[in-house]
């Protein structure tokens, strides 16, 4: 059994009402299956060209994913956004290979997705798993351990580390028809840790958590990469992505609109912020007038100062109304604006190709020129 | 066999089939008063009842823990986590085989034991062998049908299994006169001979004439249909792992 690294902070089972994240004493077991070869490379994940069509009614296809190229590297949280039916999911079970791609190729860890060396080193989280009813937490942790090729002492060891970590150690013996959603997911979490995987897919991991509860799976997330793990996550709660993803992709309607790093997606606006207390009612004034929006939350002063405004100047004005500043500096984008931004730009796009084609009474792939031209403005090529 | 294991643990705890156990078991246990019915035959009737019980409430069972199993693992999605697993498709279908026909097999059981229990009251400590000759067949008639309803279960929905299963059961029943029917024209013709080809001959696991008249049981009684329900199942579960394989989710 190997130590688990220092990287996993310390927190308690609470006795309240939400259980909190647990560090492991141990890593997860290699499954009993024996050493697996390491892929020579960085990237674990890799799609190309992955498209996925579904035939509907009357010979009709709809595509849920078109040519989606992506690479994800070893060690990173990386996240697919986008609202739904944007093709995450799609995503995800193609990598699973619980679907077929139309055309493309998948590999996870170097292995095609059906493949059991991968699935071995493959560890996922659902959205909103259903499991066994009959069994309760502890028997559906044991039950996917024994798929994993776990037995005897070390599957149980292994079982109470991970009950423990998912801060279900003391609700371990309630069977699942009883179990809420919250602690459903907790165990969902647990079973795809069990055979100690390199490669961690979630699909909406806080789906159905309390605040408490998303706020210690996204820790956990960090906590998993930060072992060395690498992690792909699907969600189209932006925010919540935002904090703990390394690289992302955005999805919208089958197609990629933005890919690359986090910090590179995210653009600085022009915009100043500057956020300040004890301000003068005199010198408020002053600064909304500069700014395009200003307002006092908490007692707190938020202005966006206008562009044509100079900004040091509001910078005099908080001193000289005697006030505090707490915050000041170009703005960054959120991911939510980085999302509207590309699906608008993608929408435009469209429309700018539809009415070329009407022009020239031909047809265009508004899927690729979508994509091209926006992830080119995502700041990453594919 | 740990999903065999899961299955089996799922489908005995269901609340139908306990319903249908109970059944079997006060219709067995039942036969005791009933045999009144038929004097001078109270041994056949008690015989007759008892083992038909053991094989309709059986075959029930067997399509309604058949008919769910597979679909309403799609459904719910928990299939998705097991095939995320190292876990084969094949080993998914051969699992669920497994686990159905423990259920299946273990209610049978009960309903034998309890029949036996019965028989042997009437018979006051008398017990006839064929008796357990027949439970083996109808173990074997059980399996080969639980193989058709999973088989039929990897590629459509709970109530087509449902409906169809139904269907085998008496085509399968009725296997001789689906031979001997006189065709009227060529179509009809081919079409029982169809019938009669493809759908299981459920008859051939009948030992119930012998038993009930007193009869000898030639070997070949029961080796034939032990080798053909044994043959049956396996190409029933090779196909289940063929389109099984192909099926997206």
């Amino acid at each position: 059994m190997r130590v688990y690294p220092e990287v996993i902070g310390v927190a308690s089972e609470s006795s309240g009402g939400t259980d909190t994240l647990e560090r492991p004493d141990t890593l997860p077991q290699d499954g009993g299956q024996g050493p697996v070869p390491v892929v020579g490379t960085d990237t674990v994940i890799e799609c190309r060209g992955l498209t996925k069509r579904y035939r509907v009614a009357l010979g009709y296809e709809i595509e849920a994913l078109s040519s989606l190229d992506l690479q994800v590297k070893r060690g990173e949280i990386f996240a697919i956004v986008g609202p739904n039916g944007s093709g995450k999911t799609t995503t995800l079970k193609l990598l699973l290979g619980l679907i077929f791609p139309s055309e493309g190729d998948a590999f996870i860890l170097g292995e095609p997705p059906r493949s059991r060396r991968a699935k071995r080193r493959i560890g996922f989280v659902p959205e909103g798993p259903f499991f066994y009813q009959h069994m309760n937490g502890e028997e559906v942790v044991r039950f996917y351990g024994r798929l994993c090729g776990l037995r005897g002492r070390d599957l149980r060891a292994r079982t109470d580390e991970l009950l423990k970590l998912v801060g279900m150690s003391k609700r371990r013996d309630v069977v699942m028809s009883q179990c809420s959603k919250g602690m459903v997911q907790r165990i969902g979490l647990a079973s795809a840790l069990v055979n100690d995987p390199d490669v961690v897919l979630m699909d909406e991991p806080t789906s159905g958590l309390d605040p408490i509860g998303a706020h210690e799976i996204k820790e956990l997330t960090v906590r998993l990469r930060d072992a060395g793990k690498t992690v792909l996550l699907c969600s189209h709660l932006l925010e919540q992505v935002e904090e703990v993803c390394d690289r992302i992709a955005i999805l919208h309607r089958g197609s990629r609109l933005a890919y690359g790093p986090i910090d590179e997606i995210l653009q600085i606006t022009d915009q100043t912020e500057l956020v300040a207390i004890n301000v003068s009612e005199d010198a408020a004034r002053q600064l909304a007038a500069m700014s395009s929006e200003s307002h006092t939350r908490a007692g707190e002063l938020h202005c966006m100062i206008k562009e044509d405004a100079d900004p040091f100047q509001a910078l005099d004005v908080v001193r000289q109304g005697g006030g505090e500043l707490l915050r000041f500096g170009r703005v960054r984008e959120s991911l939510e604006d980085a999302f509207i931004r590309a699906v608008t730009a993608s929408a435009r796009e469209d429309a700018a190709i539809s009415t070329d084609a009407a022009d020239t009474g031909g047809t265009a792939d508004m899927t690729g020129g979508s994509d091209e031209a926006t992830a080119e403005e995502g700041g990453e090529e594919a | 066999m740990t999903i065999g294991y899961a299955t089996f643990g799922e489908a005995i705890r269901r609340r139908i089939l306990v319903i249908f156990l109970l059944f079997a078991i006060v219709s067995i246990v039942g036969s005791q008063i009933f045999k009144a019915f038929s004097p001078g035959e109270e041994e056949k009737f008690v015989v007759d009842l008892g083992l038909n019980s053991i094989k309709w409430f059986s075959i029930l069972i067997a399509i309604l823990l058949g008919a769910v199993m597979i679909p309403q693992e799609i459904e719910r999605k928990t299939l998705h986590t097991v095939l995320a697993k190292p876990v084969g498709r094949g080993q998914f279908i051969l699992g669920k085989f497994v686990g159905t026909c423990l259920a299946v097999l273990f209610n049978a059981s009960l309903m034998a034991i309890a029949f036996f229990v019965v028989y042997a009251i009437q018979q006051k400590g008398g017990f006839d062998v064929s008796l357990l000759y027949q439970f083996a067949l109808t173990c074997m008639e059980l399996i080969l049908f639980i193989s058709i309803v999973v088989f039929l279960s990897t590629f459509s929905s709970t109530v087509f299994v449902l409906v169809v299963s139904f269907c085998v059961v008496v085509l399968g029943s009725t296997a001789t006169f689906w031979k001997n029917i006189p065709a009227e024209n060529e179509i009809s013709g081919l079409l029982f001979l169809g019938v009669s080809a493809l759908a299981p001959n459920f008859e051939i696991f009948d030992l119930s004439r012998p038993i009930l008249t007193g009869a000898a049981i030639a070997p070949d009684m029961i080796t034939y249909p032990l080798v053909y329900g044994f043959m049956y199942t396996s190409i029933m579960l090779l196909l289940s792992f063929v389109i099984f394989n192909e099926r997206q989710f």
